[in-house]
């Protein structure tokens, strides 16, 4: 309740406020009028306001004091939970750290203690602290100080960690003079926890020198991991500026200042800097004191200068930035036990792009993981080549996917194709409290049937999983109509073993049952339908029967978005199944979408599950079919690194990642590496797979692409033979991965030379993509082009058909590619034979890309489109046109020697022309 | 329901503006900050002075069950607290005096033993609390306001969010209840 003369005693109050004290007298006398008991309340409250009074001194003597021992933290000999404090040791933005003394009458031990803010999240808070607590308390490495207890006191939650007494690591560097090389050596110590850490998803969130210490023993130990993220005080703002203000701005990566995702590529990022520093004894880039917005400018967008470059700059203002008696190439280099000229040697070429890749602004381009960044380090330092070319390894693959005849889209969809048959989360997953009582009836019911596997009850027969399961999937049908829930189950858990065991159609009819029970038997408010229909989606996607599978996978998308399972691992997977569909599909805009949220809800987990490896690999193809080669290597990389975590639970997915790996690096050139990987992704699979299993077929075809590439194609053949046939076997000729497989014999047949039987094989593919994409499908496209371009050589007529209606399908989704460049070329060529005017235009069109491109390594194109376009003009009888484009060709040949065959092309056209 | 449930449920009312709720609560956490109190100086110091905050906190957090208090009425919540410890700091006040008089019986001081307040201060704490009733006859939001900043420690934000109004009001009221007060403990 407030009285209207309240409320006029409060405006008028602040209105006078706003008020030189001179103007005053005026307005009260305007405004109280004849009210003189209320001018002298809004005088005196006036006065009052301007000087401090008994409130204030109570405040000061009475409640801060209070407060101040709130904020303070523990006095002196205070017990906290076991421990006893001894001192402050450290007053920080997150808080104050205590010394203390664990003393509980059976071993004493010194604890760093820290103290967690509550605020207004307060349960929330609580129930994250629990929940890092526990993962960091699993964090066991030499390089990192253990949290070795907490709990909730009277003071609110704490942490007790291990007490590390030494100096920061910049500084220790320089007090002890360490070489280049020595730092080195410390700092790649510093990545071994960082990535121990990473390997268990912990992000450290806040590296800097002030939490990396070495101890007296010259060991690093690095304070405080996932401290940050325990401290942020409302899990959906930890990442914004605001709360980024305790961390040091310095070391804060482009992500972190925008409120981006964090991931193990912040930590590299703050890694980048920490060496810069180390390296150089400067700062990659000037911050200095602004508003927050030219704080995240300065981070986001200054490129730093070259490490190299960096030492010998003598810069004005670093005394004072630094606020040490400044720091000049001579203090720089002295401090490493060298010279100014020495050091920037050193310094240059390697070193320079090694910390220039962990301090690129795109996360994924960055290091992903610590681990790279120090295994880079340590190539370098034995002299071996670094992998931070990857810049202009990337270029090169770049390139390389632009030689390449095979479309790249092709290989990406079927690859995609094999990861979700045991990227499936298992039935147990989603098992709820609610559904525990069936869930021990369906577990009774799997034991009894592989009980009846077991010979001693079958009359000494072997059974095969298969018969087994044949059995079970009629046992259902027959005794359990009665109760719909269980033999919904029950057909889904069977399901599930078909479709692992690459038996997609009983998966998909089962499946198919258990949907009709649920709908029928239970209703359509069975929250069991969220998961039934998704997996049927899924099932009928991977058979290649889009259209049913369509309004299948919308409607699940939106039973698992009413379903209240956002934030459980689950909800992540079923997230990634959908998204897996529509990237099968070809739905790339909403696989993009989905699977990049379940990578956000993967990484929201505190622990994540075998699950993120489905996401982190799809999302991985995704980037391989944008042709972005470095991301999706980053990306395959994650998911091995997660899938191995899980050992002998997760081998077969282990060996999707590890096949797409093989695949990225291969279309990188790394044919070595990509070799080794797909070696142990067979090895695999062969070990825990039946024999002729698809996947196993998918390894076989993946050996077979990186011996074609070798250029060995006669080696390449068998495989891609036995592949193809193991396919058949498994998904029956209508198959789009049959299909496939058809292409990739063709293509090394053709190396061979062997076009005839190429050409039948490639006619074949391109029937299989049709049926299966449509005709107007990249895929289908990129294989039709493919026929085409087999045909133009063998001089069949059909080559014009084809290269007509594959190519306007192709070239926008790959403008660079110089196979489709040299494609349209062929094309012109062929209608300009036909005599359709609409040749010259488009021969013209492609010289002028290729010469706007510039590159070096488009000439022979350049010079063929040029010859093609000359030649066509000379056909059409434009003399003149055709002997000035000609010319063009000639000048741009003339470093070639004569017998070169464009160079003798051109001139036999200049002389016909000559001789009309 | 249990002890818990039913304290829960109490905190839960009382946040919500339940002044009854708020009434039958006070004595259950005077009883458990006694409880804590007790438990925590077994074995110590005498001299040794608790955190009063903290132990307010740290009753609440021990009596709700704090999954089912939603964010809203956890900002009320720690609106209720800073009402709490206007209580407790004004009951030590009066019973401080009390017992200088000679007239109370240590039994009624349930938290002797936690606070100590500066004698020269119960007087004024007394005088604050009678000043801030009559401020509540003129305007209970900037009482509530008076509360929250000064005996709840809480910001102008967290006041704000505590009472459901804007910053700005929380600063036009805090401004003229702190002048208002000042004047009426002057005179």
């Amino acid at each position: 309740m407030t009285s209207s003369r309240w409320k006029r005693i409060q405006d008028l109050f602040h209105a006078a406020l706003q008020l030189e004290p001179d103007a005053r007298p005026a307005f009260l006398d305007e405004a109280c009028a004849d009210d003189d008991d209320l001018r002298r309340e809004i005088e005196s409250l006036v006065e009052a306001h301007g000087r401090p009074g008994p409130i204030d001194d109570l405040a000061e003597e009475v409640i801060d004091p209070l407060f101040a021992r709130l904020d303070d933290g523990p006095a002196e000999d205070e017990r906290v939970g076991p421990h006893r404090v001894i001192r402050r040791i450290a007053r920080g933005g997150m808080g104050d750290v205590f010394l203390a003394e664990r003393d509980d009458g059976q071993f004493q031990r010194r604890v760093a203690l820290k103290f967690v803010r509550i605020g207004l999240a307060g349960d929330e808070s609580l129930r994250r602290f629990a929940i890092e607590r526990q993962i960091l308390a699993r964090l066991a490495h030499p390089n990192i100080a253990s949290l070795l207890d907490g709990g909730v006191s009277t003071r609110g939650p704490y942490l007790a960690m291990e007490y590390v007494e030494g100096t920061p690591i910049d500084q220790y560097c320089d007090e002890e003079r360490l070489s280049v090389d020595r730092r080195l050596e410390l700092f790649c110590e510093v990545c071994d926890g960082v990535q121990y850490a990473h390997q268990n998803l912990v992000v450290h969130r806040d590296l800097k020198p002030g939490n990396i210490y070495v101890t007296r023993e010259g060991r690093v130990k690095l304070l405080d991991f996932g401290i940050a993220k325990l401290l942020a005080e409302d899990p959906g703002e930890e990442a914004t500026l605001a709360t980024v203000r305790w961390m040091t701005p310095e070391y804060a990566s482009p992500e972190q200042v925008r409120g981006a995702t964090i991931t193990t590529a912040s930590d590299t990022y703050a890694l980048g800097v920490l060496l810069y520093r180390m390296l150089t004894g400067r700062r990659p880039y000037e911050i200095g004191r602004g508003t927050p917005q030219e704080m995240e400018r300065a981070i986001c967008e200054t490129e730093p200068s070259r490490p190299s470059a960096v030492v010998l700059r003598m810069e004005e203002n670093e005394a004072g930035a630094d606020g040490a008696t400044g720091v000049t190439p001579e203090s720089v280099s002295r401090a490493r036990a060298t010279q100014p000229r020495r050091l920037q040697r050193r310094l240059a070429g390697d070193l320079d792009t090694i910390v220039l890749k962990a301090l690129r602004k795109e996360p994924g381009r960055r290091y992903g993981t610590a681990g790279e960044l120090a295994d880079d380090l340590r190539r370098h330092r034995r002299g071996m080549p670094v992998r931070a070319r990857a810049d202009t390894l990337g270029y090169r693959a770049a390139k390389f996917v632009r030689r390449h005849w095979i479309g790249v889209a092709a290989s990406a969809v079927i690859a995609v194709s094999l990861v979700g048959g045991v990227a499936a989360t298992s039935w147990q997953a989603s098992r709820t409290a609610v559904e525990r009582d069936r869930a021990e009836q369906v577990i009774d019911f799997m034991v009894g049937l592989f009980a009846s596997a077991n010979p001693a009850y079958s009359r000494g027969d072997t059974v095969t999983v298969r018969e087994v399961l044949d059995r079970g999937a009629v046992r259902v049908r027959q005794e359990l109509s009665a109760q719909p829930a269980v033999q919904a189950t029950l057909m889904e858990v069977i399901g599930e073993v078909y479709a692992s065991l690459g038996l997609s159609d009983s998966a998909v009819a089962l499946f198919g049952e258990a949907l009709t029970t649920r709908r029928q038997g239970i209703g359509d408010d069975d929250p069991g339908l969220t998961k039934t229909v998704r997996r049927l989606a899924m099932f009928q996607t991977e058979v290649g029967r889009f259209e049913i599978a369509e309004p299948l996978l919308g409607e699940a998308l939106e039973r698992l978005r009413r379903s209240g399972t956002r934030g459980t691992q689950e909800y992540a997977s079923a997230l990634t199944d959908i998204g897996y569909a529509w990237q099968v599909q070809g739905k790339s805009d909403l696989a993009e979408q989905l699977l990049t949220e379940a990578l956000t809800e993967f990484e929201k987990l505190p622990e994540p599950p075998s699950g993120m490896g489905a996401a982190l690999t799809n999302l991985g193809y995704m980037r391989v079919s944008d042709a972005d080669l470095d991301s999706a290597e980053v990306l395959f990389r994650r998911a091995v690194e997660v899938r191995r975590r899980f050992g002998a639970e997760e081998e077969a997915a282990l060996a999707i990642s590890l096949e797409a790996l093989a695949g990225a690096l291969m279309r990188q050139g790394a044919l070595e590496a990509a070799d080794s990987a797909v070696t142990e992704a067979l090895a695999i699979r062969r070990a825990i797979l039946p024999e002729g299993h698809y996947l196993i077929a998918g390894s076989i075809a993946t050996r077979g692409g990186i011996l074609r590439r070798q250029g060995r194609p006669a080696d390449a053949e068998p495989f891609h033979r036995e592949a193809l046939a193991m396919r058949i076997a498994s998904f029956g000729e209508d198959h789009f991965i049959v299909a496939y497989s058809r292409n990739d014999l063709a293509i090394t047949l053709q190396e061979q030379g062997r076009e005839a039987e190429a050409e039948a094989l490639f006619r074949e593919a391109w029937l299989g993509y049709d049926r299966y994409f449509g005709s107007d499908h990249t895929n289908t496209a990129i294989v039709e082009a493919n026929l085409a371009r087999l045909q133009f050589r063998m001089g069949n007529r059909e080559a014009k058909g084809h290269f007509a209606h594959a190519l306007p399908i192709v070239r926008p989704v790959y403008p660079q590619n110089l196979i489709y460049m040299r494609d349209r070329v062929s094309l012109g060529t062929l209608r300009c034979q036909a005599g359709e005017s609409v040749a010259v235009g488009e021969l013209q069109e492609v010289a002028d890309e290729l010469r706007a491109a510039e590159e070096e390594d488009s000439e022979d194109e350049y010079l063929e489109t040029l010859n093609a376009l000359g030649s066509c003009l000379a056909q059409r009888g434009q003399v003149d046109e055709a002997r000035l484009i000609l010319a063009l060709s000639l000048e741009a040949s003339s470093g070639r020697p004569d017998d070169d065959p464009y160079r003798t092309f051109a001139l036999r056209v200049v002389e016909d022309l000559r001789a009309r | 329901m249990n002890r818990r449930e039913e304290i829960t449920d109490l905190l839960i009312a009382a946040s919500g503006g339940d002044r009854q709720a708020m009434d039958r609560l006070i004595p259950v956490v005077y009883d458990e900050l006694r409880r804590i109190a007790h438990r925590e100086l077994a074995g110590e110091r005498a001299n040794h002075t608790l955190n009063t905050t903290a132990l307010v906190h740290e009753a609440y957090l021990r009596l709700a069950i704090l999954d089912r208090i939603e964010w809203k009425g956890r900002a009320h919540f720690f609106g209720l607290a800073a009402r709490l410890m206007r209580q407790i700091l004004v009951n030590h006040a009066v019973s401080k005096r009390a017992q200088k008089r000679g007239g109370a019986k240590r039994t009624q001081v349930p938290l002797e033993e936690i606070v100590q307040l500066p004698e020269t201060y119960s007087e004024e704490l007394i005088a604050l609390d009678a000043a801030m009733k009559r401020l509540e006859g003129h305007s209970e939001r900037s009482t509530r306001v008076v509360e929250c900043r000064f005996f709840g420690g809480l910001n102008i934000e967290e006041t704000a969010a505590a009472l459901e109004v804007s910053p700005a009001t929380v600063k036009r009221d805090w401004e003229v209840a702190r002048a208002w007060l000042n004047r009426e403990l002057t005179v």
